[in-house]
């Protein structure tokens, strides 16, 4: 070969560090270069000197690469000179138009060192053959329903075709490194994966269990709440029977105990002194008393035997049945009884009734001994709760034994003092819990008591 | 004749008591006394006139009284005697069966010998009222 010493390439980038890329490789490998910023400057140089090869940048302002590549294969002076496009060759319309220009090889940026050096190396051989052969026909050939009219030697064809391959497989190559690596990767991510799915089932594993075991907590609690529940209930039921049949069953011997009394009382009476009658009378009190609370004790245990059944009811116009029931029976008394107009709720009508007999005919015998008595039944707001409420300005209590005061049978006065066996606020109490209310007593002693009660929402009916 | 009331009742207590109040009416009549269900029927069964009233008990050992009712009212002849059951239980089943069976009147025993005395009279005006035997319709 001759000229490998002076061989001169000139590079047209508008690039200055690819320039520079591409210079310091020529230069490495003996190569002169000279530089054009675009087109129009490399068509100046080129009226100087000829070069032994340009390599061209095909973006560039004022001239691009296929322009420029196509004026120099168009000057006669200048056409023997091999012009290689820099290119990212993604278009195979690149190719033919590259082809179309007259272009001998595309280049790929970045530059592959040896690959670019072989083509200038096979550009330099090639071009003696091209000398010697001409071919003037040109191809037409359509792509992408564009024409192109392609009048490059097959040679130069061959070149530009064997170069676009060649990078093409170089570019697959490069791709299939890359599948590879991706594949590498992909193969560690799945592992990672898989071991972090096996970390969080084995999670989720303990985690069911977790949850597996406080379910059958649960549901073996509730089960023996269930369990207890029936056998309180059973128990209950148990003891509400009893004291039923006892209650019941003494009536009977009672009943002999205060007839017979009365009899001998009325009959024999001539025949008995005064102490006599005295004795008398005292059996006759007790057995009365006895009967009195065996009823108490059966009106107890029917209410909590009852079956509760809620429906939304005047309260009202029942307090106000319920005082006239009792003023009738009662001794003429001025009372002044005031009543709430318009209360309403969700009760059981038979058992509020007794409720409400119970707290005003206490009301009534606490009051029994009051100048200007009065009892009011209304409602007051405590806590955000509608608690509704009879009052007396009565007897009053000692507030120390508010409590006891519902238990069956407790009474805060005595027999010579009010009659009564105490069990009037228990039954009270009874009804008003199976309500879901609860009841409570303020008061104090000569300065009148008043019962609050609340009743709750309905949970179950026929409880 | 005096009218016979016949008191069916295994309670001799409560017997004398019913006695008592019977009597304190001071209406003209005889009372003839049974202490068992079965006791009561023969007496009916057996005498020559039948009760012009029976006071019968519900709570009797063996034969009770829904079944002496019974018996007494599938009896053709016995069928319009009026029975008054008077009784100590206070509870509305009782005396739903009590009607069922054919009784008249349900009376429970008052504890208040005055009260039952009152409930007595009651009873002896209603169904002793006439000579003529009751008719149940």
């Amino acid at each position: 070969m001759e000229g490998m010493s002076a061989v001169e390439i000139l590079i047209v980038e508008d690039s200055t560090t690819q320039a520079e890329e591409l210079r310091h490789i020529l230069e490495k490998y003996g190569y002169f270069v000279v530089g054009a910023k675009n087109g129009r400057e490399a068509l100046d140089i080129l009226h100087t000197g000829k070069p032994a090869l340009v390599i061209s940048d095909i973006v560039m302002p004022e001239m691009d690469g296929f322009e420029l590549c196509k004026r120099i294969k168009g000057n006669a002076s200048l056409k023997e000179i091999p012009v290689f496009l820099l290119t990212a060759l993604s278009d195979p319309e690149d190719v033919l138009r590259g082809l179309e220009c007259g272009a001998d090889n595309f280049i790929t940026k970045p530059y592959e060192e040896n690959y670019l050096v072989t083509r200038i190396h096979h550009m330099q051989l090639n071009a003696e053959l091209r000398r010697e052969s001409r071919m003037q026909n040109g191809i037409e050939i359509y792509y992408k329903r564009q024409k192109y009219f392609i009048t490059s030697e097959r040679q130069q064809i061959l070149d530009l075709l064997l170069s676009t391959y060649e990078t093409a497989v170089t570019q697959n190559n490069e791709l299939k490194a890359v599948k590879e690596k991706l594949e590498v990767m992909n193969e560690q991510l799945e592992k990672k994966v898989g071991e972090r799915t096996a970390e969080l089932i084995a999670e989720i594993g303990e985690r069911k269990k977790a949850e597996e075991a406080i379910k059958r907590l649960n549901e073996g609690l509730e089960q023996r709440v269930a369990l207890r529940t029936q056998e309180l209930e059973g128990a209950n039921k148990e003891l509400e029977a009893f004291a039923y049949s006892v209650s019941h069953d003494l009536r009977a011997p009672l009943r002999s105990v205060s007839g017979f009394t009365k009899t001998v009382y009325e009959d024999y009476a001539d025949k008995l002194d005064a102490q006599g009658k005295d004795y008398l009378v005292r059996i006759k009190n007790g057995s009365e008393r006895m009967s009195q609370l065996i009823d108490d004790l059966l009106r107890l245990s029917h209410i909590s035997r009852q079956k509760i059944d809620r429906i939304d009811y005047d309260l009202s116009s029942l307090a106000s049945a319920v005082v006239n029931s009792l003023r009738e029976a009662a001794a003429a008394r001025s009372v002044e009884v005031v009543i709430a107009k318009g209360l309403r709720s969700v009760v059981d009508p038979n058992l509020m009734k007794i409720a409400l007999t119970n707290m005003f005919d206490n009301a009534l015998k606490f009051t029994s001994k009051t100048k200007n008595a009065h009892i009011e039944f209304g409602t007051a707001e405590k806590n955000g709760n509608t608690v509704y409420f009879v009052k007396d300005n009565g007897a009053g209590f000692d507030p120390s034994y508010a409590k006891k005061m519902f238990h069956p049978f407790q009474r805060l006065h005595s027999e010579k003092e009010f009659e009564g066996t105490g069990i009037g606020l228990a039954i009270v109490d009874r009804i008003i819990r199976r309500h879901e209310g609860k009841v409570w007593a303020e008061g104090e002693v000569d300065k009148g008591a008043t019962i609050y009660f609340t009743l709750g929402q309905t949970t179950k009916n026929n409880r | 004749m005096q009218p016979v009331i016949l008191i069916i009742d295994d309670s001799e207590d409560d017997v004398l008591l019913t006695k008592l109040a019977l009597s304190k009416t001071g209406r003209n009549f005889r009372t003839e006394v049974a202490l068992s269900g079965e006791a009561g029927l023969a007496l009916i069964r057996g005498g020559k006139t039948p009760p012009k009233l029976i006071l019968l008990d519900l709570k009797m050992p063996r034969m009770d009284g829904i079944e002496v009712l019974r018996k007494i009212r599938e009896d053709e002849s016995l069928s319009s005697i009026p029975v008054v059951i008077v009784t100590h239980s206070d509870l509305v089943s009782d005396e739903q069966a009590s009607d069922k069976a054919g009784a008249d009147s349900f009376l429970r025993k008052a504890t208040d010998l005055d009260q039952f005395k009152k409930d007595i009279e009651r009873i002896l005006d209603r169904w002793l009222g006439t000579n003529t035997p009751h008719l149940r319709n």
